[in-house]
């Protein structure tokens, strides 16, 4: 009725050696994650425990665990300014296993251990997702399941033994793993917790001043992935639209402060699939702390698992959680360069985006409103500004410092600038000229990557735009860079820059060697993979792989092929076991005692004809004395296997003749004896 | 091969009793008695552990915690962890099936001691099976590996209070091995036994038993090496001359007269001698009397309600007597 034997026993000293290996593996990752001083905490649990184990030190009493206990949280509540988040309760589960540590002597204690490393390896996850570290946490799973085993076996067993035997106890369990992953249905947050305190990210705010975007073009990194589910647009048609900026201050545009009306976006499977327009596409958008998601205009559906989406009227995308780790989301655009409401534009929002201030940039009101005296229309007005840029402006990441009077600085002195100039002057003329009007940012473009067939839009794909709101057309995009530098949009920033420029650009990954070019290609696709189909598998993408799969995501069908896929393969493994025992011991016996006798005849003993098995051997026995133990040993198993049905000795028999002129009469005995 | 002590805190209530006997009659049904198993699907239980359920605890709290924060990775180490479970199921299961158990008689020993039942193992398996515990449905643990292709063989032991043919029950076999998630056993029906001989009691007053004076001095002579005093199995290097051939004619084996040498003294056994005891009392004294005769190498009678033997001396001889003791019935008289 026991089953745990030895729960009280002492643990061996080779356990505990591996237990603490293991604790190690699982506990380094957070320790990068934690304050420093919990090296300290560790470090002395460790030593600690080898004092006791080499009895320079007792175990401690429980006043000594009790204040040992209380320094450490003290020192956590100190270091995390009793804050209670998700650090600090990990912080608080590191101390407890360290601390286990110092009292750990039965195997109980070990067992604890060990299930606290898994939920090491477990905390390790909430920081990151990435291959490697789940490359680690696989190892470190290795070392716990072999420290695990190790309790239960009374002896000492070599260290490749340990760590194959626990590798082939993962190996078994892997394929099990990866089905319960594909096919477990996977529900919503049950309840909150506490969220993970993230890091400074980089990407858009909800205001930009002259220089932010250029600034973000600086700074390498990816902003998000795209894969297209079907057709995808041209690259220069890529304009990934994040933020609609309304609102000037005469430096910055920010988004309008006022709440809008905002409209729930949810799936809608029932897009046509046929028009040409419409774009399916998947987005994996790196963390950047933001509420704000990307999108080709219009954006028709967006489905993010787990959160909610909402679209503002000003046609951005918002969830109600800020992207603090990777968000993947689906979209159908349906793709057009202008929107909204063609006839009519509502007061506030005419008002909204006709707003600058009069104060400033006189020259630039000046220049309007001469336009407006030749009574042009505000098509012309649009082309008027454009060939003003098409002049003498120049695209660099380095444009010279603006004055007060920003625009004015722009448009007539330093003609230098980067996009969020050109935008931004744009609509300030078109405000003034009373044509509404508005900036728009986001990303531009986005660079394939063959590997896989997905797109990469990195942080120095930023740009900024305008839109205009024109009679009977909508909400028209208008960009300016385009007048002065179409490389920008055609061919991505890389050939829009000057030499100088480039080396500005995503830390200087433009204009590296080919093959570099392509390593890094590759190790970006498996990220990008990695990051797709595992680290963002959710409900949606499941129900694509089940459809793919089974042909529909309904329960009762994966509960059928699954139970159907397990029984068939139950069959199969019983009829191969089944077949494997039946198979006739006779015709092994006989194939085996063919072995013996081509032996027995290489060493010049050759059977008579009809000569029956016994006195073959009988014969050899007399022929080769030194031989006659294992000779007249194995006549006999032959015998009882064929006459007797006796297949107990059918392994032996293998084993002797396997050995047979090997085996003398000496180390058969030695066998023997070892055997009985 | 270790034993260790059992739970200390094995109680049955009288339900489980109850459900004890009623399972072991429907096993009496299930796995029949047989001098010889071969551990497969039809006798194995596999069911897991209180640690395993803790386990599956374990899980549970994985698995909510990467669904809270929508963790694949913690999602996916729950999977693996569960994997391991149910692999660990069959590990546990190969690591008892085909082994092949046979047991044999237990040697004699005295009531009050352990009895040790040799339990032979064998299996063709080359992985090897290991930490495998046994033990008698009332008696001590012993673990064992079976490594490679050998044969193990494993003392299992009980402690018997009582003289007389002592049956052990069944045999439990059971291992936890890999992971101690799942327990795997199976309860064996041999048919063995165990000699038990009464716990010999010190007698004070030997000399009051002794035979008459007369025939005493009559007998206390040397007898060199003629003196038969029973037989013993044949060995190497033994006289020709020496070997029973009527015992080998009839089929009984080989075996050698045995001849002694040395002075012996008749005595006689009686049952009368000991009235003032209780039978078992009884039994007791005259268990250490026949011990005490046999290593003084005496020549002695036995007289005991319905059993007579004659003047004999020797190991045989003594055996026979504590077999006899051993066997006699509690109601004597």
């Amino acid at each position: 009725m026991q089953a745990s034997l030895h729960d009280k026993k002492w643990i061996r000293h080779e356990n505990l050696v591996w237990i603490m290996i293991a604790q190690a593996l699982a506990i380094f990752p957070l320790l990068l994650q934690l304050p420093i001083w919990l090296w300290a905490v560790w470090l002395i649990a460790i030593v600690w425990r080898v004092q006791i184990h080499r009895g320079h030190l007792s175990f401690p009493s429980t006043l000594v665990k009790a204040i040992a206990a209380g320094v450490v949280v003290t020192g956590l509540l100190l270091s995390f300014s009793l804050q209670f988040n998700v650090h600090a309760l990990i912080g608080m589960f590191f101390c407890a296993y360290v601390l286990k540590l110092i009292e750990f002597r039965t195997k109980r204690d070990g067992l604890l251990l060990v299930f606290l490393g898994f939920f090491a390896v477990a905390s390790q996850f909430l920081f990151t997702q990435s291959m490697v570290a789940a490359f680690y946490g696989f190892i470190t799973c290795l070392v716990l399941v072999a420290a695990w085993k190790a309790l239960y076996l009374d002896r000492p067993e070599k260290t490749s033994v340990k760590l194959r035997s626990s590798f082939v106890l993962l190996l078994h369990a892997t394929p099990l793993m990866i089905l319960f992953f594909i096919v477990m249905p996977r529900v919503e947050p049950l309840w909150s917790l506490p969220a993970l305190g993230g890091s400074a990210k980089t990407g858009f705010s909800d205001e930009m001043s002259p220089g932010d975007v250029g600034r973000l073009v600086k700074s390498s990194g990816t902003a998000f992935r795209v894969e297209f589910d079907g057709a995808e647009p041209e690259s220069s048609a890529m304009y990934w639209r994040g933020l609609v900026l309304d609102y000037f201050d005469g430096r910055s545009w920010k988004v309008y402060p006022r709440g809008q009306k905002v409209q729930q976006l949810t799936a809608s499977d029932s897009i046509g699939e046929s028009s040409n327009s419409y774009y399916r596409y998947t987005v994996t958008m790196e963390p950047h702390d933001q509420h704000w998601l990307f999108s080709l205009v219009a954006p028709i559906s967006v489905v993010v698992v787990g959160d909610e989406v909402r679209l503002d009227q000003r046609l951005f995308l918002t969830t109600k959680n800020p992207a603090t780790k990777q968000v993947q989301y689906r979209a159908v655009s349906q793709l057009s360069d202008s929107h909204g409401p063609q006839s009519f534009l509502d007061e506030k929002t005419l008002a909204e985006n006709l707003l600058i201030p009069e104060s400033l940039n006189p020259k630039t009101q000046k220049q309007v409103s001469a336009w407006l005296d030749e009574a042009l229309q505000p098509s012309q007005i649009i082309l008027r500004a454009l060939s003003l840029y098409q002049e003498s402006f120049y695209y660099t990441l380095e444009p010279p410092l603006l004055g007060r009077h920003s625009i004015d600085d722009f448009l007539f002195t330093t003609q230098q600038g980067f996009c969020e100039h050109f935008a931004s002057s744009f609509v300030f003329m078109m405000r003034a000229a009373g044509i509404p009007s508005r900036v728009v940012a986001g990303y531009l473009g986005g660079k394939k990557n063959p590997v896989q067939d997905y797109f990469i839009v990195n942080q120095s794909d930023a740009h900024a735009w305008a839109e205009v709101w024109l009679e009977g057309v909508g909400w028209q995009r208008v960009d300016p860079t385009a007048a002065v530098s179409p490389e920008r949009v055609e061919n991505g920033i890389a050939d829009a820059l000057s030499e100088s420029d480039l080396q500005l650009v995503g830390s200087g990954a433009y204009g590296e060697f080919p093959w570099m070019k392509s390593l890094r290609q590759r190790v970006d696709a498996v990220g990008y993979v990695w990051n797709r189909w595992v680290v963002s598998y959710d409900r949606q993408s499941q129900k694509g792989v089940l459809e793919k799969i089974f042909g529909g995501a309904e329960p009762w069908r994966i509960a059928m092929i699954v139970v159907i896929a397990s029984l068939a393969l139950g069959l199969a493994l019983f009829l191969y076991f089944y077949l494997i025992n039946r198979k006739r011991p006779l015709p092994i016996a006989i194939r085996l005692i063919d072995k013996f006798i081509r032996k027995a005849e290489n060493l010049g003993i050759k059977r008579s004809q009809g000569e029956t098995v016994s006195s073959f051997a009988r014969r050899v026995a007399v022929e080769r004395p030194e031989l006659a133990q294992s000779t007249l040993a194995l006549a006999a198993m032959f015998d009882r296997i064929a006459y007797r049905g006796d297949v107990s000795d059918l392994d032996k028999l293998r084993n002797l003749i396997g050995d047979f002129p090997k085996m003398t009469n000496k180390y058969f005995l030695i066998k023997s004896s070892v055997n009985r | 091969m270790i034993n260790s002590k059992a739970n200390d805190g094995r109680l049955f209530s009288s339900i489980e009793d109850w459900w004890q006997q009623r399972f072991f009659r429907w096993l009496d049904r299930k796995i029949p008695q047989s001098d010889s198993y071969r551990l497969n699907l039809k006798n194995l239980y596999i069911l897991p552990t209180a640690l395993g359920w803790v386990f599956i605890l374990f899980l549970i709290v994985l698995w909510v915690l990467g669904s809270n924060y929508q963790n694949n990775l913690v999602l996916a180490l729950c999977y693996l962890l569960s994997s391991l479970f149910i692999v660990a199921m069959h590990h546990t299961h190969a690591n008892l099936s085909g082994i092949t158990v046979q047991a044999s008689n237990a040697k004699p020993v005295y009531a009050g001691e352990e009895t040790f039942f040799s339990v032979q193992l064998s299996s063709n398996n080359k992985k090897g099976h290991h930490a495998l515990q046994m033990r008698w449905q009332t008696g001590e643990w012993a673990v064992v590996d079976i490594t490679g292709t050998n044969d193990e063989i494993c003392l299992v032991g009980m402690l018997v209070d009582q003289r007389g043919l002592h049956k052990p029950g069944r045999l439990l076999i059971e291992s936890v091995f890999p992971l101690g998630l799942m327990r795997c056993w199976s309860w064996l029906s041999f048919d063995v036994q165990a000699l038990v001989y009464p716990k010999p009691k010190t007698v004070e007053e030997i000399p009051s038993l002794f035979g008459t004076e007369e025939e005493g001095r009559h007998t206390q002579q040397t007898i060199r090496g003629d003196d038969f005093s029973g037989l013993r199995s044949y060995q190497a290097g033994d006289s020709l001359k020496h070997i029973a051939w009527k015992q080998f004619a009839k089929d009984k084996g080989l075996y050698s007269k045995d001849y002694r040498q040395g002075v012996s003294d008749e005595r006689s056994l009686d049952w009368e001698a000991f009235r003032h005891l209780s039978v078992e009392e009884r039994i007791s004294a005259l268990c250490y009397l026949t011990l005490y005769f046999s290593q003084q190498n005496l020549v002695f009678s036995v007289n005991m309600p319905g059993h007579q033997l004659l003047l004999d001396s020797g190991d045989a001889h003594c055996e026979k007597v504590l077999r006899l003791l051993a066997l006699l019935p509690q109601t004597v008289d």
